[in-house]
């Protein structure tokens, strides 16, 4: 019995750092709108700067708690720096664009985390006066943890106060309710989000700021915390205080009893958990529905009009070049053109769903992955041929894009993009933690193409037909009456309902077909590295994914194809020829949120049509 | 259109200079792969290790005539960018052998890597035996010692220190969810069931690596009561294991064996907050060195070039690894991986620590290790009554490795 009490405490200990970072997210995501990737940045630089502050300042008595104090407000100063500098310019863009350019703030802050600091972990002091334990029931607890617990409530009654009982908490719970009444009643936008951002970047300092003595600072503190955060805020409700207080106890608490009852899924626990109550409470506990309805931006819009004739020998010319390529470059060229080629495939899946569907999921590696998994564990364990393999890859990922996409298209805007991103963290948690049947985190190896397709310059003309074939077919969907229906309900939902149309089934229909085009292409990069792992599942993938479509342009068709090529080359190249290639990466990123948010072949389009004086 | 045909043009250019760049090969180039980004402390004085033997040997007039050049890349831990790494070092840098350092799971991808395409590839850093038994292929060799060893002197050390009140326990492990915990959670049953311990294994906890929950895993592995615990984690989490199993009353009246702790590599940021007392792997240079007058040798080299002592073990078996590939490349007379494959095969080759072999039978280096108690002596972390083993005598019959590893 006191067993279970003490874990209990040691769950909400957990909960009380977990909700000082997710009550600053929410605040921020109430207000701005904006889901801050960067959040876990900023928990991280809290870390770090309270580090350096107990260097120097001694990490004594009071010393210690004004390092914390100073390296809390210095983060939210951080914070506020970054959204002036920064997210002031992309407040107009589509959500999933803001999701990539807090992004692209995360790779910058590592870099500049990593050469400010240094690469290796630090340990700082632990809590004057709090080291020890204290006996309750008869157990040890180390009173650190109290202290976490007591000090959780004290900035939860803060903020309540703050929010219920100031102007500037009016005016916060006013703009999450409706930001254009607050806009129009002649409050200062710029400076209520200025301030809110750095209330909560304050926040997220604090908490870590607070792990000091629990741990050493290290440049992983901000993944691992950014996307628990992220649970937290999606299960209470975006923008909910309570909410993020309630699921912080709630995801605490698992994980503690998790480690007791299921040591071996306590990953998949979280995000089931997560999946569930959005299948459920699709706008989490405490979540506001109608403000998303409003909000919902258009990630992609104009009609797109089948590709002049004139275009098509451009098509020829590239064909050409495609099947001369082999006498053009070397094998590192040919190797590198596959990788490109099979990426193409991935991200016109995801322009197809996202573009013309008009659904912004978030987790597109899911079916990647599960394309990828059904493909290693088929030569694995049944020793099935290259053939039958990759009839299996899209077979297993349209039956997870079936089973999953059911309950995402009954979600929308951010939630949906959640939704999507609970279910890949939920498969890639299971592809980690399952050792004895996915190898967890050593991956399945020596699943190598046979014979015939072996040489690189075989693989490349197989790749290049499957490839090629696949993302003819989808062009072909997109100007087929399926893809106008899908369209039409992208931009004129309720008209395209009251036509007839079956909304969420064409939807529906939509995910599989992205879903086993994914599962392809996953398929046929487990052949060309020969191997499968996790990270094929995780988020990186799904980002990668992300960038390459956004890259290219949502509104043109050969967007993706140009995005992937681009992208690709340009990570292999920036990671050999500098050491701070996450910072240039996040800067060009960056740049194409803000000055291209068409992408790359939307502003070349554009400049074209301006050029022959069809628009400005 | 004429621009896209441009554009086009451009690009292919571009891939192919790319590709055809750096034709002339004087130099016998070696890829690193290291682990950078998430295991500094071990892959920095590494890469120092490797930068010091390449230096030497070129100050020597290089190898067969021509210098050796290493391209170094970061695989960030990750498996999958570390075989595009080793493609991407095979078909454009054309390297001739690979290095690497850390992760056991990297270390195991790359060497499937190196088995398809023939590359010689040497592990300098992992400790998981898989990846020299099961998944071990004649092109790959390692000059760190292995977890088998360290598991089986570790509990030779705890017998030692404990005799027979080892006997008839409650264990309990706590091992990384990574090829490196399961491997050597693997071992310790077998070891402790093969020296008649009659271990009662009542408890495991496979946190996943960088993220131990350790307030909730100790209070779990607490409520099986053990007498002996297991601990295989490495880097952020041992800080969080310990400070938390402090805190918790959770080491009081019980043995530890904690083979990672007493490295420098921790210890050092432990500092005298090192728990005393537990079985450890350690590395005490300072002591070592009085009686093997090369790695005396060796640590003075190390700080003249690079300002900073050699604490870490890591930068011999780096150092080491150049001095075996460098070695087979002699003998084999030439680059070419399969006689440098045969080469591997009872090597010799000159070491800080002495002479050392590549074990015929799977090419494990016959490097020393250093197994005893961790310890604080003046707020300094130290490894006390340490006893030095060596990696070719510790490990399982030869029958039994022959059949791990295929029974070739």
């Amino acid at each position: 019995m006191s067993f279970l009490f003490i874990q209990l405490l040691t769950g909400l200990s957990t909960a009380a750092v977990l909700f000082l970072v997710a009550s600053g997210l929410s605040l921020i995501f109430g207000v701005t709108r904006i889901l801050n990737f960067a959040h876990g940045s900023l928990y991280m630089l809290g870390a770090y700067i309270a580090y350096t502050l107990t260097q120097f300042l001694g990490g004594a008595g009071m010393n210690f708690w004004l390092s914390l104090l100073l390296a809390s407000v210095g983060t939210g100063i951080i914070g506020a720096g970054i959204e002036m500098l920064i997210l002031r310019r992309v407040y107009h863009v589509p959500e999933l664009f803001q999701l990539l350019a807090t992004f692209a703030v995360v790779l910058i802050v590592q870099d500049v985390t990593l050469h400010t600091w240094g690469p290796e972990d630090l340990l700082g002091p632990q809590a004057p006066g709090l080291a020890g334990s204290i006996t309750l029931l008869g157990k040890p607890f180390p009173s650190y943890d109290l202290f976490l617990i007591g000090f959780a409530l004290v900035v939860l009654a803060g903020l309540y106060l703050l929010l219920h009982k100031t102007h500037f908490g009016i005016l916060v719970r006013a703009a999450t309710e409706d930001r254009e009444m607050v806009a129009n009643l002649g409050t200062n936008q710029k400076w209520l989000f200025t301030a809110v951002f750095a209330l909560g970047s304050l926040l997220a300092g604090l908490g870590g700021a607070l792990q000091l003595p629990r741990e050493s600072v290290s440049l992983t503190m901000d993944m691992s915390m950014i996307i628990d955060a992220f649970v937290v805020v999606v299960i209470g409700g975006m923008g909910s205080l309570r909410g993020a207080a309630l699921a912080s106890v709630i995801v605490g608490v698992t994980q503690a009893f998790g480690i007791l009852i299921f040591p071996q899924i306590t990953l998949v626990l979280l995000f089931l958990i997560m999946a569930v109550v959005l299948v459920f409470k699709p706008y989490g506990l405490f979540g506001s529905v109608e403000d998303m309805t409003v909000e919902k931006a258009q990630i992609s819009n104009g009609a797109m009009k089948p590709p002049a004739p004139r275009l098509k020998y451009v098509w020829i010319v590239a064909g050409i070049c495609l099947l001369a390529l082999p006498w053009l470059v070397g094998t590192y060229g040919l190797v590198l053109a596959s990788e490109m080629i099979i990426l193409a495939l991935f991200a016109a899946s995801l322009h197809f769903i996202m573009g013309p569907g008009g659904l912004g999921v978030f987790g597109h590696a899911l079916y990647f992955g599960l394309g990828a998994y059904a493909v290693a564990l088929l030569t694995k364990y049944f020793a099935v041929a290259m053939p039958l393999a990759l009839i299996a890859a899209p077979i297993a990922a349209v039956l997870g894009a079936l089973v999953f996409g059911w309950f995402c298209v009954r979600s929308q805007g951010i939630y949906l993009a959640m939704l999507t991103f609970a279910f890949a963290q939920m498969i890639w948690a299971v592809a980690f933690q399952w050792y004895d049947v996915t190898g967890g985190d050593n991956g399945l190896l020596g699943i190598w193409p046979p014979e015939w397709a072996s040489n690189p310059t075989a693989f490349y003309y197989f790749v290049l037909a499957l490839s090629g074939a696949s993302i003819f077919i989808l062009r072909h969907m997109i100007f087929s009456p399926y893809g106008y229906a899908l369209r039409a309900v992208r931009d004129q939902t309720k008209r395209a309902e009251a036509i007839g149309l079956n909304a969420r089934k064409l939807q529906w229909m939509g995910l599989g077909l992205a879903g086993a085009f994914a599962g392809l292409a996953g398929g046929l990069f487990v052949y060309s590295k020969g191997s499968v792992f996790p990270t094929t599942l995780d988020i990186h993938t799904t980002l990668d994914a992300f960038v390459m479509t956004l890259i290219g342009g949502l509104n043109s068709l050969s967007g993706p194809i140009v995005g992937s090529v681009v992208y690709t080359w340009l990570k292999s190249e920036i990671s050999r020829q500098t050491e701070l290639w996450r910072l240039a990466l996040g800067l060009i990123i960056l740049s194409i949120v803000i000055f291209f948010p068409q992408g790359i072949v939307g502003s070349f389009n554009q400049w074209v049509r301006k050029r022959k004086g069809e628009i400005g | 259109m004429k621009k896209v045909l441009l554009l086009a043009a451009a690009f292919l250019g571009l891939l192919a200079t790319s590709a055809m760049a750096d034709n002339a090969k004087p130099p016998i180039k070696i890829g690193y792969i290291n682990d950078l980004t998430g295991l500094a402390k071990f892959a920095r004085p590494n890469s120092q290790g490797i930068q010091l033997a390449v230096d030497e040997i070129n100050n020597k007039g290089g190898v067969l005539g021509r210098k050796l050049e290493i391209v170094t890349r970061d695989g960030q831990m990750d498996p999958g960018e570390s075989v595009r790494l080793a493609e991407e070092l095979h078909t454009r840098d054309k390297v001739d052998a690979l290095i690497n350092c850390c992760t056991s799971g990297t270390s195991i991808a790359v060497g499937e890597w190196a088995k398809q395409n023939h590359m010689p590839f040497i592990v300098t850093a992992s400790e998981a035996d898989s990846i020299i038994w099961q998944s071990g292929n004649d092109f790959m060799a390692r000059t760190n010692p292995g977890g088998y060893s360290w598991i089986s002197s570790s509990l030779m050390k705890a017998v030692d220190v404990y005799g027979d009140k080892l006997k008839n326990k409650r264990w309990v492990s706590i091992a990384v969810n990574l090829e490196f915990g399961h491997s050597l959670v693997q071992s310790a049953k077998d070891i402790a069931a093969a020296k008649g311990l009659n271990a009662k294994w009542v408890a495991e906890q496979w946190p996943v690596y960088d993220k131990l929950s350790a307030g909730p895993t100790i209070a779990t592995l607490e409520q099986a009561n053990p007498d002996v615990v297991l601990v295989l984690l490495y880097g952020t989490d041992v800080v969080k294991f310990v400070r938390e199993a402090k805190m918790r009353d959770f080491i009081k009246n019980r043995i530890f064996i904690f083979p990672l702790l007493a490295l420098p590599e921790h210890s050092e940021m432990l500092g005298a907050e090192m728990p005393k007392g537990w079985i450890s792997v350690g590395y005490p240079y300072d002591e070592v060195k009085l009686k093997k007058p090369a790695l005396a040798d060796f640590l003075r080299r190390y700080e003249t070039t690079f300002h900073e002592p050699a604490k870490s073990g890591y930068a011999v078996t780096g150092y080491n690894g150049i001095k075996a590939i460098a070695a087979a490349i002699e003998i084999a007379g030439s680059t070419d991986p399969e006689k440098i494959r045969v080469a591997f095969d009872d090597l010799h080759f000159d070491t800080p620590y002495g002479e050392e072999t590549l074990r015929k039978i799977d090419h494990q280096a016959t490097v020393p290790y250093w197994v005893g108690l961790s310890d604080v002596i003046d707020g300094k972390p130290q490894l006390s009554d340490w006893t030095e083993y060596n990696a070719g005598d510790n490990s399982p019959p030869d029958a039994v490795i022959l059949k791990l590893r295929g029974g070739k």
